[in-house]
């Protein structure tokens, strides 16, 4: 029943409102949420640098006068290493081994990353299954972490894993993320 | 209604008035204000709070250099990166060119973004030619008159961390600051190519072919450019020879040599002291044998040559043997510059 007695003294009530509302706003407001909007800057900061790795992993660092012809004399780091028979599973050893020490010594810092190789076979696209999940230096990928792709094309002159042996480009795509 | 919520006091002393305000000089339970009007109130400061809020950004200063550092540290890296400079051969500008350097750019050329040029890296880290902060703004930060005074700070290391050059600007930076790190190669310089000139003949001729130099298959990326990086070779040559002259001239494809005007007596360095003046009698460097170090800096050979050009280095010895030597530097005694260094660069804005 809406009367005049009240049933808090007046000031105190008025404080005591104030009171929880501040304190209300100041616990709702101390909490951060890291929404998409605000990760594009450091997301772009490691596309970045992923598109450096890849693009130096995909350049010869030296040029070798004794190849048989100019794709061997200028032969990158990717065009050999993906060129390896992945049929043959000691083959992705060696290549997860290889690529994780390339990209980490071409980054600077130890990165984490997971490449996939996707190609055309004249009918579907077809996914090369290329990494080494057993291997220390390649942690799992959970696809909670926050990662970023980066893409590269690179063209192989001599894929061993393939059955038609013939020329292919392939895209090389990087998931990165950091701990 | 009162007793019960105040069971301790004595509801009877309380006095009112008609339009229920306490006037009683003791303590009582009515209120002033009621329980509509707080909740009112609260409301109302609840949605002040929320406004205030959304208008928080216009009680903070209005210049925006808060929220672009990182925007400048990123453009930054690109030109440093993928730009070759304005004018591209920037590098062999004197001091008092220096205006005329409108970019400072480091890669090799538009075609390599991501691979830097040595010869542009060691004159941009060098102090003695450009001054922090003003150079580098006016040039690469673009933050001259009239723009915010971003200071900053530019770092090369190699793979293990360790600086390829003394870093650039302020050693100390705020804990907000713009960055950027790009993975990058380096084009070397050619090493120091060694001739062995045995047997005191009374003339060494050094070729520089350009055309086999400029190798159109290695491309600009694996290809030594005598036009504008460093070329640097020493003769070895028995101990007490004396080396009358030095001279540099252009073989044309007669096989007619034309000496060029200002490269007679060239300045080197032996193993018997610097020439000029000459002759100089190459003394013993305790290796048994003597040494002529002859150097030409970038750029030396950019105004007067083409990359068709054949420059023919020829010193003359006073010796009894009419002999002569002829040596080619190419890629089969050159090396170094087919090679690409990883590097890694960062920008620090603020």
């Amino acid at each position: 029943m809406v009367n005049n007695d009240a049933q808090l003294y007046t000031i105190e009530g008025l404080a005591a409102a104030i009171l929880m509302v501040v304190t209300a706003y100041f616990v709702i407001n101390s909490t951060t949420l890291l929404t998409p909007g605000d990760t594009h800057i450091t997301d772009m900061q490691l596309e970045q640098l992923g598109a450096d790795v890849l693009r130096m992993m995909d350049t010869a660092p030296h040029f070798d006068p004794n190849g048989a012809n100019i794709y061997e004399r200028k032969e990158s780091f990717l065009e050999d290493e993906l060129s390896r028979d992945f049929r043959i599973s000691n083959e992705i050893t060696e290549f997860t081994q290889n690529f994780n020490r390339t990209f980490h010594d071409y980054a600077g810092e130890s990165l984490h990353v997971y490449p996939t190789v996707y190609y055309w076979d004249g009918g579907n696209v077809q996914r090369l299954n290329i990494w080494d999940f057993s291997n220390p230096d390649a942690p799992p990928f959970t696809n909670r972490d926050h990662y970023v792709t980066v893409t590269r094309w690179v063209y192989l002159n001599d894929p061993k894993w393939d059955n038609d042996n013939k020329p292919r480009s392939v895209l090389l795509e990087v998931l990165i993320w950091r701990d | 209604m009162s007793q019960y919520l105040f069971p301790l006091y004595d509801t009877s002393k309380k006095g009112k008035s008609e339009f229920g305000i306490f006037k009683s000089t003791e303590m009582g339970e009515d209120g002033q204000l009621s329980i509509d009007f707080l909740i009112g109130f609260t409301l109302f400061i609840i949605g002040f709070i929320f406004v205030v809020t959304l208008m928080s950004g216009l009680l903070v200063g209005l210049q925006s250099k808060t929220i672009d550092y990182d925007a400048v540290a990123y453009r930054t890296s690109v030109i440093l990166v993928e730009d070759p400079g304005e004018p591209s051969n920037w590098f062999i500008y004197k001091d008092y060119e220096k205006d005329n350097i409108i970019r400072l750019g480091l890669a090799l050329s538009r075609e390599y973004p991501g691979v830097l040029s040595e010869v542009k890296v060691e004159r941009f880290f060098d102090s003695a030619f450009f001054s922090y902060p003003g150079d580098y703004r006016d040039r690469l930060i673009f933050s001259g008159k009239g723009f915010f005074p971003y200071e900053f700070q530019i770092t090369l290391r190699n793979s293990q961390g360790n600086y390829l050059y003394p870093p650039i600007g302020s050693p100390m930076y705020p804990p907000k600051h713009g960055y950027i790190k790009r993975a990058v190669f380096i084009k070397k310089n050619p090493d120091v190519v060694e001739f062995n000139c045995w047997g005191n003949p009374q003339e060494i001729d050094i070729d520089l072919n350009f055309p086999e130099l400029y190798d159109s298959e290695r491309g600009e990326i694996y290809q030594i450019d005598p036009r504008q990086m460093p070329i640097r070779m020493r003769l070895r040559t028995d101990p007490g020879v004396e080396l009358s002259d030095i001279i540099i001239g252009l073989l044309d494809s007669n096989g007619i040599f034309t000496p060029l005007p200002g490269f007679s007596s060239l300045p080197v360095e032996t193993s018997g002291g610097n020439a000029p003046p000459y002759p100089i009698t190459i003394q013993d460097d305790g290796s048994g044998s003597g040494y002529i170090d002859i150097s030409f800096p970038a750029g030396c050979f950019y105004d007067f040559t083409n990359k068709e050009s054949h420059v023919l280095i020829k010193a003359t010895f006073n010796s009894p043997n009419q002999v002569m030597q002829e040596y080619q530097y190419d890629y089969n005694t050159a090396y170094g510059a087919e090679e690409l260094q990883p590097a890694i660069l960062e920008v620090r804005v603020w």
